[in-house]
């Protein structure tokens, strides 16, 4: 029997504000245990939760990003729920008036562009942590994280094989960190994703029983966990029992998953609308600011690299994924004036610096300014190829100016023709021998006056200059 | 019965309060009365009214996101009756995601 | 001492003028508390070293010559439910009985500023749930014009002291009548603000859109001294509201002519005492013989608010206690091996009957399957009061009722049937419900001598004009005060 995989993501990510999502403790991940909390976020008797406003701002802009409605009308609701982890046994969240909805995200899957419906995207506030004591049989409890916003994005049921729902998930990541609003390290747990995932015969239109899975922490665990659950189901289906409904937990470690003690379906929440906040009322004029304030998205920046720059659509894939990435190109592109050999640059130098170090170089001391400073020196001739690397390494090092570089070690192509001249003759007229092999026939004569004469000229004289007036000079004697 | 032994024992579990075996009779009458009397809710007319959610007529209340709460761990967990380097302490939790 | 009986107005010309320092006036109150809080039993914490410590700061103010406020140096209680730093807040719960906040109330804070002496924190129905003050882990408060007889819930240890003179004045906290019903059986001065004119920051909540603090005070002047330091916007509430305070005492005294007064017959029906009703009655005679106009008039649905009001504020205290499992605070059964059984052994042997009975009505009431037909359901009718108060008041200035339909009952005398307890808050629930202002003025005595308050409900905001007409009432009526020992007098 052959099924259709009937994938939907449920994404949380937190938002990177300098505080809170409804006090003023810091935002940040880490640090000593229950050191930045307060009595808000803690839940202690007679405090209050006030919203932070960038909160707002930065979930509003995810909903634009994802070409979401935003609700002109939107309102904050308890979810009730006993947990060690939730200091006030409820979550303020948001249940049936989300702030966007009604969106999509466009994934590439092969050479098709594809529609993934965002069913919506709402404001919540995030737990604590729970951990193992390594010493007592104890659980021990952490509450910074308590109280960080997060959106969840819950996606329509549109997505259909196990590799779509991972670079469905690198999307999201991308725009989510173009847009800057979270920083979506998995390993840190700023970006999770639940997967709900259901199968049906194949061409049918009976939709099958949905599984929850959790635990998913980073992008290829998406994709292991969906195909792990896709054959699971299937293997049941076929053995014609039934599938649960069910929360289970994947274990990357393991490759498969386990059923969850606590029946999430059986929960009942009991939601009802948060009175200790007032409801959000949003007009056209502040979503606008929003929107004027958001960068050119992923996709577009693509497309313009393409049809603007004339970069293949594999480079523009490359260099658009990272906006700081984008942005270098960009602005060395606009300095240098050849964005193919900016693209070109990128895609070898730069990414081989990135694999080897990681995403730090784009923060480091090369940026769009000096990267384009260099490239135009190497397009105009006036330093070769292996000269760049250099400076590139140098410009690491120290962060001065390409220029500055090129200078002081001594990297310009010299293209003084008459002292390259003078050279020419008097390498030629020493070497009797060699020319007579030239004049002979022996074209290995030529490499060899060549080699004599760069050196001479301490490698820095232009190849091809040499090459030219050399060539001039033998012909004298043929 | 609006309310009888096993509903008790079903809303007590959900509230996480454990009601003894010895008095969830007497909860079971004393909310079944409660409750009745609450139904009457049910008879009352109320057409297109939309529910109150919010007594007052004020929206996005908001604050700036600025840090200003250093640590202040100490105090929040004075009163906590067992804790643990600094972490509030419990029995082991079997399911941690 | 007589000075305990003197109003703030009062006290402060006596403080300004030397007559008595600070300190002085704060032992004379401690040795009050001394002398009668056994047989009261309002007070469940007394700060005796605070409190002198914080007379002596009030004198160095008085001294200073600096521009005080007519609260510095008097001595307060606030109700056990408002949190004090560093200072046991209990709300008389088993649950908080060791808690220490470390932070304190907005309403607190305003206080202190202004120099007001915390005498100790008042007795008070557990979690504010109650209507007689008897659900208190430290027993039952005694009415003071009685003993036998109770002082009314939930905020009856700060009606009690400030009828029996144990201090100068309170605060209480008011979620169904809480403040006014206490205010009516003790005979004092209560007053329900706004919901949004007093933060909520501190208070230990029980229902989050009804709850209120206000003062209750020995007169209407005093009343009016309070608001005016503690009304206004908190940004640590979201629920507070900007620009809505006034100057509470200015005018109080006015004379208002053609008064519009609406009488609701649902107000005046058979669950009312012959005896309130005509107390009541007569007061409102004196205020028409002073140029007010009486109408009648029908607030129908009324007679839904106590289900409204039930449902309502249990499903919201459900969640609110919801945090209490002695986790990070409060009452923890140590035996607990696993967690299931941390949280709900603590919580049931952490809350009394009465609490875990609203928890179980309010988890109910929003549990699937009940939710639409009940919470939803509240939701609805409280906004066909909320309308049908709101129309009334565009009609007229004020609503008047009496507070209670009975005085003070026996101790012991409605224990037995909890739903008997919830109709006491036959007059005040719907206020709360509509988030008005009301205020409790007594206004006479029953044949047994006991006290009877008249409530004034008032369009939102509109707390001045019901100082105003309550000043009225006042000079009408007289202060009514125990008259016990004859060196009292």
């Amino acid at each position: 029997m052959r099924y259709d995989i009937v994938i939907g993501l449920e994404i949380h990510a937190e938002l990177k504000t300098s505080s809170k999502i409804f006090c003023n403790c810091k935002n940040e991940f880490g640090g000593d245990p229950n050191t930045r909390c307060c009595p808000v976020c803690l839940g202690m008797p007679g405090t209050l939760p006030v919203l932070n406003k960038k909160v707002l701002e930065y979930t509003i802009k995810a909903g634009l990003a994802m070409n979401c409605k935003i609700a002109a009308f939107s309102k904050f609701d308890r979810k009730n729920y006993f947990y060690p982890d939730m200091p006030k046994a409820y979550q303020i969240s948001q249940y049936n008036m989300p702030i966007c909805y009604d969106g999509y995200v466009e994934i590439d899957v092969g050479d098709e562009t594809k529609r993934i419906g965002i069913e919506r995207i709402h404001i919540e506030e995030d737990a604590g942590k729970l951990i193992h004591s390594p010493t007592e049989q104890c659980s021990l409890i952490d509450y910074n994280r308590s109280g960080v916003p997060l959106i969840e994005i819950v996606t329509k049921p549109d997505i259909n094989s196990p590799e779509e729902a991972k670079i469905f998930l690198e999307t999201i990541k991308t725009i989510l960190e173009y847009i800057e609003v979270s920083d979506c390290r998995m390993q840190e747990g700023s970006l999770r994703a639940d997967v709900n995932l259901s199968l049906k015969p194949e061409g049918s239109n009976m939709p099958g029983v949905r599984t929850e899975m959790k635990n998913i922490n980073s992008l290829r665990a998406v994709q292991r966990a969906a195909q792990a659950e896709a054959e699971r189901q299937a293997r049941i289906l076929d053995s014609g029992q039934k599938v649960y409904q069910e929360t289970r937990r994947w274990d990357d470690s393991k490759g498969e998953s386990f059923l969850m003690r606590d029946k999430e379906e059986s929960m009942d929440y009991r939601y009802f609308p948060e009175p200790d906040l007032p409801p959000v009322c949003l007009d056209d004029d502040f979503i606008n600011t929003i929107r004027k304030s958001m960068p050119e998205l992923p996709r577009m920046r693509r497309e313009r690299y393409m049809n603007q720059y004339g970069i293949p659509k594999y480079d523009a894939d490359l260099i658009t994924q990272n906006r700081l990435l984008a942005d270098i190109f960009e602005k060395a592109s606009e300095i240098c004036g050849n964005p193919k050999l900016v693209s070109n640059w990128i895609m070898t130098d730069i990414m081989k610096r990135m694999n080897e170090e990681g995403e730090k170089i784009l923060q480091s001391y090369l940026n769009g300014e000096n990267f384009g400073q260099l490239l135009l020196l190497l397009d105009k001739g006036e330093i070769t190829h292996a000269s760049a690397i250099q400076v590139i390494d140098e410009l690491l090092k120290t962060g001065e100016e390409p220029v500055e570089i090129v200078e002081r070690l001594n990297l310009r192509v010299m293209r003084d023709e008459s002292l390259v001249t003078k050279t020419v003759e008097q390498v030629v007229s020493s070497n009797p021998q060699a020319l007579n092999d030239y004049i002979s026939g022996k074209k290995k004569a030529f490499g060899f006056f060549m080699g004599k004469i760069m050196a001479d000229l301490q490698g820095r004289a232009d190849p091809s200059l040499v090459r030219e007036i050399l060539t001039k000079e033998l012909q004298r004697y043929l | 019965m609006a309310a009888d032994v096993e509903i008790i024992k079903k809303i007590a579990d959900l509230a996480a309060v454990f009601i003894e075996e010895n008095e969830l009779e007497a909860y079971a009458e004393e909310l079944d009365t409660i409750i009745k009397y609450m139904e009457e809710l049910k008879s009352i007319e109320t057409g297109n009214e939309k529910p109150m959610e919010h007594v007052l007529a004020i929206n996005n209340v908001f604050r700036d996101d600025v840090v200003t709460n250093e640590n202040m761990r100490d105090d929040l967990i004075k009163n906590a009756s067992l804790s643990k380097d600094g972490y509030f302490k419990v029995p082991p939790v079997v399911d941690l995601l | 001492m007589s000075v305990c009986k003197k109003t703030i107005t009062e006290t402060a010309e006596l403080l300004r003028s030397g007559q008595i320092g600070a300190v002085e006036l704060t032992k004379e109150y401690l040795k009050e508390i001394e002398k009668k809080n056994a047989d009261i039993n309002a007070y469940v914490t007394v700060c005796h070293e605070e409190a002198i410590k914080m007379a002596e700061n009030a004198q160095k103010i008085l001294d200073s010559g600096e521009e005080a406020s007519l609260l510095c140096g008097i001595p307060m209680g606030i109700k056990d439910n408002i949190c004090t730093k560093n200072i046991r807040t209990t709300c008389a719960s088993k649950m908080l009985k060791e808690f220490l906040p470390p932070y304190s109330a907005t309403v607190y804070d305003k206080l202190q500023k202004s120099g007001a002496v915390l005498l100790g924190k008042l007795n008070m129905d557990e979690f504010a749930m109650g209507s007689s003050s008897e659900y208190s882990i430290f027993g039952p408060v005694h009415n003071p014009w009685n003993t036998d007889y109770v002082a009314g819930g939930s905020s009856g240890g700060s009606a009690a002291a400030v009828a029996a003179n144990l201090c100068g004045f309170s605060l209480g906290s008011d979620t169904g009548g809480s403040i006014r019903q206490p205010a009516s059986f003790c005979g004092v001065v209560g007053l329900k603000p706004t919901y949004g004119l007093v933060s909520r920051w501190g208070l230990i909540a029980f229902a989050s859109s009804l709850d209120q603090i206000g003062p209750i005070t020995k007169d209407i002047e005093d009343c009016a001294l309070i608001m005016n330091v503690i009304a206004g916007y908190d940004p640590m509430d979201s629920t507070s509201v900007k620009t809505r305070t006034a100057d509470y005492s200015e005018g109080i005294e006015r004379k208002i002519g053609g008064l519009k007064i609406a009488i609701p017959r649902e107000f005046f029906d058979s669950a009312l005492d012959d005896n309130v009703k005509d107390i009541v009655m007569n007061t409102l005679k004196d205020l028409e013989s002073g140029g007010a106009l009486l109408s009648d008039c029908s607030l129908s649905s009324i007679k839904n608010a106590i289900p409204a009001y039930y449902i309502i504020s249990s499903s919201e205290a459900s969640s609110n206690l919801a945090r209490f499992d002695g986790i990070r605070y409060g009452y923890r059964d140590e035996k607990a091996e696993n967690i299931s059984d941390l949280y709900r052994r603590s919580r049931s042997e952490g809350f009394g009957r009465e609490v875990k009975r609203r928890i179980l009505l309010g988890t109910y009431a929003l549990s699937s399957g009940y939710r639409d037909e009940l919470y939803q359901k509240a939701l609805k009718v409280r906004s066909m009061i909320s309308r049908e108060f709101n129309d009334a008041l565009e009609k007229y200035d004020v609503i008047a009722a009496p507070t209670c339909p009975t005085t003070a009952f026996k101790l012991g005398e409605k224990l037995n049937d909890p739903l008997k307890m919830y109709l006491n808050d036959i007059y005040t629930v719907a206020v709360n419900l509509a988030g008005l202002p009301a205020l409790s003025i007594p206004c006479g005595k029953d044949k047994n001598g006991l006290p009877v308050g008249i409530q004034l409900i008032g369009k939102p905001f509109g707390e001045k004009l019901l100082l105003n007409i309550g000043k009225m009432i006042e000079m009408n009526v007289g202060r009514i005060q125990i008259q016990k020992e004859k060196e009292d007098l």
